[in-house]
């Protein structure tokens, strides 16, 4: 069922200027805040984050703030790889943008890195509960691996 | 939808929602800002606003919250309280600040009387906040 905030948010979609400006800041918030709670959950502070991306801590200061949205995909591309996580950059219709902007959840704002992802079958993955810190753990931790997804995508092609 | 926060808006005597109407006064894409800013403050922790922009303003204006945005060198402010009840916060008034000074000039002291009218009846005061 539709909430009320989604019927406001399609019925203010008829003005186009507003619809784009809509788009372009709900970007620029939800990136500074990923970046920032990502940020959080690695106990970096912004010089420590600079250091990794050799950067200036000020650049990810206006990096996070959400009035900035200057970032560009490379920089993106580099955060993604230094917390381990992917980068998805596509376009949508807005109906997908309103769900996204209604459903922000801890998971989408701040997602667990590869480490912490656990890959039980092709179809189901979760997140493990406590951090697990590089992939040669992540192995021992789970028997069911990438090695055994493979596996079952092999399978599944010459079924 | 995961909503942390729910917010409201101020509503005058004469059942005018005056946030919604100083929100269709402004331009489009300012208004399209604000909008998406309060849209994310509803669904984080209110323990973090302070991480995004928002301030607990001092002075004349002790203890209300400043969501703070800036768009096209002019720093837009949307006053507002904690309350009536928890988990609540409740726009207030609305305006611009140039050199720490707030425009209007009485904004606080608008939104302090606001909040005692709210306090008084809150069902007739408030309404959630609009986001066309």
């Amino acid at each position: 069922m539709i909430s009320d905030k989604e019927r406001q948010i399609v019925n203010s979609l008829d003005n186009k200027e507003y619809r784009e400006a809509l788009a372009i800041e709900h970007v620029n918030n939800t990136l500074a805040i990923q970046i920032r709670k990502m940020r959080e959950s690695c106990h970096w502070n912004q010089s420590e984050l600079a250091s990794q991306l050799g950067k200036h801590q000020e650049t990810i200061s206006q990096w996070e703030n959400p009035d900035y949205g200057r970032h560009s995909i490379t920089s993106l591309k580099a955060l993604a790889a230094t917390f381990d996580v992917a980068l998805l950059v596509k376009f949508i219709p807005f109906s997908e943008l309103i769900q996204d902007m209604v459903n922000l959840s801890e998971t989408r704002l701040s997602p667990p890195s590869f480490s912490e992802e656990q890959f039980n079958t092709v179809t189901s993955i979760s997140v493990v509960s406590s951090p697990i810190n590089d992939t040669k753990d992540f192995d021992a931790y789970n028997p069911s691996t990438i090695g055994d997804i493979n596996k079952t995508n092999k399978e599944l092609v010459h079924a | 939808m995961s909503s942390n926060n729910l917010i409201y808006d101020f509503v005058d005597i004469n059942g005018i929602n005056i946030i919604k109407v100083w929100l269709d006064q402004i331009a489009p894409k300012t208004k399209a800002k604000l909008n998406t800013r309060l849209n994310i403050l509803e669904q984080i922790s209110r323990a973090e606003w302070g991480k995004y922009n928002t301030e607990v303003l001092k002075g004349d204006k002790d203890g209300l919250i400043a969501v703070k945005v800036l768009y096209r060198k002019i720093q837009y402010r949307l006053l507002g309280y904690d309350g009536p009840k928890r988990g609540e916060f409740t726009l207030l008034a609305c305006g611009k600040e140039r050199n720490d000074r707030y425009t209007p000039l009485d904004i606080g002291e608008k939104s302090f009387k606001r909040i005692m009218e709210i306090e008084n009846n809150p069902t007739a005061r408030r309404t959630r906040h609009d986001f066309r």
